[in-house]
């Protein structure tokens, strides 16, 4: 089913095309077609998330802020590089970028960091962290796949070949171990199969697997000990007194003792006193609802929803089906992850070690983050060029 | 053709998000408003700490403001074991500073968790440094600690604090609550490891420091007595021995001095035996002393006057026991001057037979005998006067020489002193008055008297106690430059284990001075001393004392001179 989407969705776009010098005239300087929504909503979240990151780190040690910001001028410049060239082109790199981050994540096997969960693999000053790429690269890999599938999606092998596709990468990142991102492409790889209109049984079938996959880790002990108290937290909120416990009972005291208004900027006794851990990183929704109140969790929730809502719009309007299973991975990857971190420090998700989007301190993170916006910004621009 | 379901399939993402962010909405609206006010409580809660605020405790002076106690600055030292990095290099680097083995460090920072003391009460100096070597886990606190700046002097009368400044013994003990003050709090932020945050103190209730306690001791009295107390307690060979010097007029203790005493800065390694302020808190039999009371009673009755001729039988067979006089009395037939003066007990137990057993008891209870003296100190003993049905055949006898009763050396000081006074009883105290450092508040101690005596039986009994130093038991109590009176008395312990006495004595000299005009009672017992007699062992140590006293009192020398030691005449 190559040419769907589009044309369903699209059908004053092709009553004007009749016309191909209009044709022309729309093709010459897609950047004319930018919803400046999106870059503008981004840079609103980002901007709100160094301010987190000051206020969660000040007087710490280390200069997170900096850091953050050098990976934000880095991310930016990559972004602004993806804008230089209509989307459809990143079709041929896929396979090469595919085989590129498998490689990278064979290599954090043998080059990681040592301690703890070995993620990053460090070049001079740069740290490397190829699980936060993979997700992206999922999301190229898939779109493509979908896209190009001339399976029919009734038939068991139109779930088979993306699964095929999304294994490899899953599992090298649930190795690491990094449960939380491995979820985040498992997640990608679902809400894209269930887009493409791949029968519901065979859908529900690989949600079962799945889940089975999940409790059979539980009971062979897969999982590290850790991982398994962090999600067994989320079913015994109030009398878990292990680090987990401990982590989320502190995370709904700053978030609830924030009230409306929240205690000010920098004013999180949660926060500098460091009951609330990780408040920089996994958890730092906490110190957003402490400080900031209700008020400022709902704005922020308010400006994701708008994000997504317009790369919504961009899906909708995709000139292809490509592009639209672009922007669709990415509103899912990033969808994802802030209800699951948000949820998780208000005690209605499990602990999983997900960072939430834009906001959590980590330079990868944002880095790909903002790139995944770039290429639906790179859909959207495009909606009326020809290849 | 794109199917219609993939559309819906949109859709139902779009629901999908919508659910979830409505979700994570409403349960942030429950925590934030539905909970909040239960989640700040808690997050007060668990960063807010009420610590107390210790207050100053006040400091002890004598009547001219000579300090004898006073609190000052320290520091304990403790330790979080969890917050520790380096145990070992902790560890060595305080047992430097400490003066302790690094062993002995480390191994609290390693068995410990929560929380351990290193050490308290630790000075400023090495308080300082140890703050400047910057140990995680490792951190002060401010205290304060008791210095007892005279050391062994009136250390037993002073007491001592425990470890949180309470006060555990003597006037510390007694006046604890004018001393302690009464603590504040302060409210303070702590962080997730219990470190307190700089800065955020809040302080809810200011501390009050204790009051300045003023006490009625003279340090230069008292560095006499016990200066001399200790030569007498060496020249008569004795175990021990008290001293008391009293203002007959207003009860005020001058001195008060037990030996051998203690250092009050080291009270921990104290034999608590020695810590005792024992003229005030162990009663003995006084023997011959109690005499005073047996004369009082006598004149008192109008059975003799000091002129009465009494005679002196060769003994006195009463009941089942036979009573001597322990040396030669000069005549068969003596005045009843010359018996109180020559301490015959042939003589007073002759005239005591004609008292009735109740006369006799009053008398002793008049001047405070079996009572507590109602000094202001912690744990002082009443004596033991036997009750009327216990008497025997030959109570009234022993009585009257002293034997079969005890008493303290403040109560015989009383008596002394209550004489002295012209029948006059004084309450003793050794509180003069305390201070508010801040308020400037001041209590002073209300002066409590009754009248047990009649002025002129006081005069008479004086008369009689002049001659026992003039020509009778205590010559050696004459002084140089006042006329004194007083009575001597020698007795035998009785046997802690049951009846009977042991072999050694109590020598005592109680006396009064000057004798024209009392001012002072003084008052010296020396535990078994080799030379037994009190007219010889305790006697000097009252001269020596007692001038001292009344010249640093700056009474002036008595104008008629009667038994000063040019006058005296020795046997």
């Amino acid at each position: 089913m190559p040419e769907r989407l589009g044309r369903v969705l699209m059908p004053k776009v092709s009553e004007r095309r009749q016309s191909e010098e209009m044709a022309k005239r729309l093709e010459a300087l897609p950047l004319r077609h930018l919803d400046m929504a999106i870059p503008s909503a981004t840079l609103f979240i980002v901007a709100y998330g160094l301010l987190m990151i000051y206020s969660a780190t000040r007087g710490q040690p280390g200069s997170f802020l900096l850091k953050q910001s050098l990976s934000l001028v880095l991310g930016l410049g990559l972004s602004g590089a993806l804008l230089t060239f209509d989307y459809r082109r990143l079709k041929v790199v896929t396979p090469f970028v595919y085989g590129f981050i498998l490689l990278s994540l064979l290599a954090v096997f043998l080059w990681g960091e040592v301690k703890g969960a070995g993620r990053w693999i460090s070049i001079g000053p740069i740290n490397f962290q190829p699980s936060e790429y993979a997700k992206l690269v999922m999301i190229l890999v898939l779109a493509n796949v979908l896209s190009e599938s001339k399976e029919n999606p009734e038939s068991p092998r139109s779930v088979l070949v993306p699964l095929l596709w999304t294994l490899p990468v899953m599992f090298l990142i649930f190795l690491q171990p990094d449960l939380g991102t491995a979820l985040v492409v498992a997640a990608i790889m679902l809400a894209l199969l269930f887009l493409a209109g791949v029968r519901m049984r065979h859908w529900l079938a690989l949600v079962g697997a799945g889940c089975l996959a999940f409790l059979c880790g539980i009971f062979f002990r897969v999982f590290k000990e850790y991982q398994v108290k962090r999600l067994l937290v989320f079913f015994n909120q109030s009398g878990d007194t292990s680090a987990a416990g401990y982590q989320l009972a502190q995370s709904k005291i700053a978030i609830g003792s924030g009230q409306v208004l929240g205690k000010g900027l920098t004013h999180g006794t949660q926060t500098n006193l460091n009951f609330t851990p990780e408040h920089h990183t996994d958890f730092i929704f906490s110190v957003v609802g402490e400080e900031l109140g209700l008020l400022g969790a709902l704005v922020l929730i308010a400006a994701f929803c708008y994000l997504f809502w317009r790369t919504y719009q961009v899906a909708l309007n995709s000139r292809d089906l490509y592009g639209t299973y672009l922007a669709m991975g990415v509103l899912t990857m990033l969808a994802f992850q802030v209800v699951v971190n948000i949820g998780m420090a208000i005690g209605i998700m499990p602990i999983t070690g997900i960072p939430l989007p834009f906001i959590s301190y980590g330079g990868s993170s944002l880095m790909v983050n903002l790139m995944a916006v770039s290429l639906v910004m790179n859909v959207n621009m495009h909606r009326f060029s020809q290849l | 053709m794109f199917r219609k379901s993939s559309c819906d399939r949109l859709t139902l993402v779009t629901l999908a998000l919508l659910l979830a962010f409505g979700g994570l909405t409403g349960r942030l609206a429950y925590l934030q408003i539905a909970r909040a006010d239960q989640y700040r409580e808690m997050a007060e809660r668990q960063r807010k700490r009420m610590t107390p605020l210790q207050p100053k405790r006040g400091s002890i002076f004598d009547r001219d403001g000579e300090i004898l106690a006073f609190s000052r600055d320290a520091y304990s030292l403790y330790a979080l074991p969890y917050q520790v990095r380096d145990v070992d290099g902790t560890a060595s680097q305080l047992s430097l500073l400490l003066k302790v083995p690094r062993s002995e460090i480390a191994e609290k920072l390693r068995n410990q968790k929560g929380f351990v003391y290193l050490r308290r009460q630790l000075d400023r100096d090495t308080a300082s440094a140890i703050e400047k070597l910057q140990l995680p886990g490792v951190g002060l606190e401010k205290e304060s600690k008791r210095v007892y700046p005279q050391e062994c002097l009136a250390a037993p009368l002073i007491g001592y604090v425990g470890i949180d400044n309470n006060g555990l013994a003597g006037i510390e003990l007694q006046y604890e609550d004018i001393l302690r003050g009464e603590g504040g709090v302060a409210e303070e932020e702590r962080d997730a490891v219990g470190n307190p945050i700089p800065g955020v103190t809040r302080v809810m209730k200011e501390p009050r420091d204790g009051m300045d306690l003023t006490l009625t001791l003279d340090l230069d009295i008292q560095n006499k007595a016990e200066a001399e107390l200790a030569a007498a307690v060496e020249a008569s060979g004795a175990k021990g021995g008290n001293l008391v010097v009293m203002d007959v007029r207003s009860g005020e203790i001058l001195a008060m001095a037990t030996f051998p005493g203690f250092d009050a800065n080291q009270f921990a390694t104290t034999d608590p035996a020695l810590a005792r302020n024992r003229p005030v808190t162990d009663a003995f039999e006084p023997g011959s002393v109690l005499k005073v009371v047996t004369a009082a009673a006598a004149m008192g009755e109008g059975l003799v006057s000091p002129g009465s001729t009494v005679g002196i039988p060769p003994q006195l067979r009463i009941g089942d026991y036979t009573f001597k006089d322990p040396h030669e009395m000069p005549s068969s037939q003596l005045s009843f001057s010359d018996v109180i003066a020559h301490s015959s007990n042939l003589g007073t137990i002759t005239v005591a037979s004609r008292l009735k057993p109740e006369a006799q008891l009053d008398y002793l209870k008049r001047v405070g005998c079996g009572e507590p003296t109602g000094i202001d100190f912690p744990g002082e003993a009443r004596g033991l006067v036997p009750p009327p049905e216990r008497w025997t055949a030959t109570t009234g006898a022993t009585l009257a020489i002293g034997q079969g009763i005890s008493v303290t050396t403040l109560q015989l000081t009383g008596i002394l002193a209550c004489v002295g006074n012209r029948g006059v009883m004084v309450r003793p105290h050794l509180f003069k008055e305390a201070v508010d450092p801040h308020s400037g508040e001041r209590i002073v101690w209300e002066r409590e008297e009754r009248t047990v005596l009649e002025p002129e039986l006081c005069e008479s009994l004086i008369g009689i106690l002049e001659q026992v130093v003039h020509h009778g038991t205590a010559t050696r109590a004459a002084t140089g430059l006042y006329n004194v009176a007083g009575k001597t008395g020698t007795a035998m312990k009785p046997d802690p284990r049951g009846r009977g006495y042991l072999k050694s004595y109590i020598g005592t000299f109680a006396g009064i001075a000057p004798s024209e005009d009392p001012r002072l009672a003084v008052v010296v017992t020396l535990d078994e001393p080799e030379t037994i007699y009190g007219g010889i062992c305790a006697a000097p140590c009252f001269s020596a004392v007692a001038e001292f006293a009344l010249q640093q009192l700056k009474v002036p020398p008595s104008q008629e001179k009667v038994n000063t030691k040019d006058r005296v005449r020795e046997r």
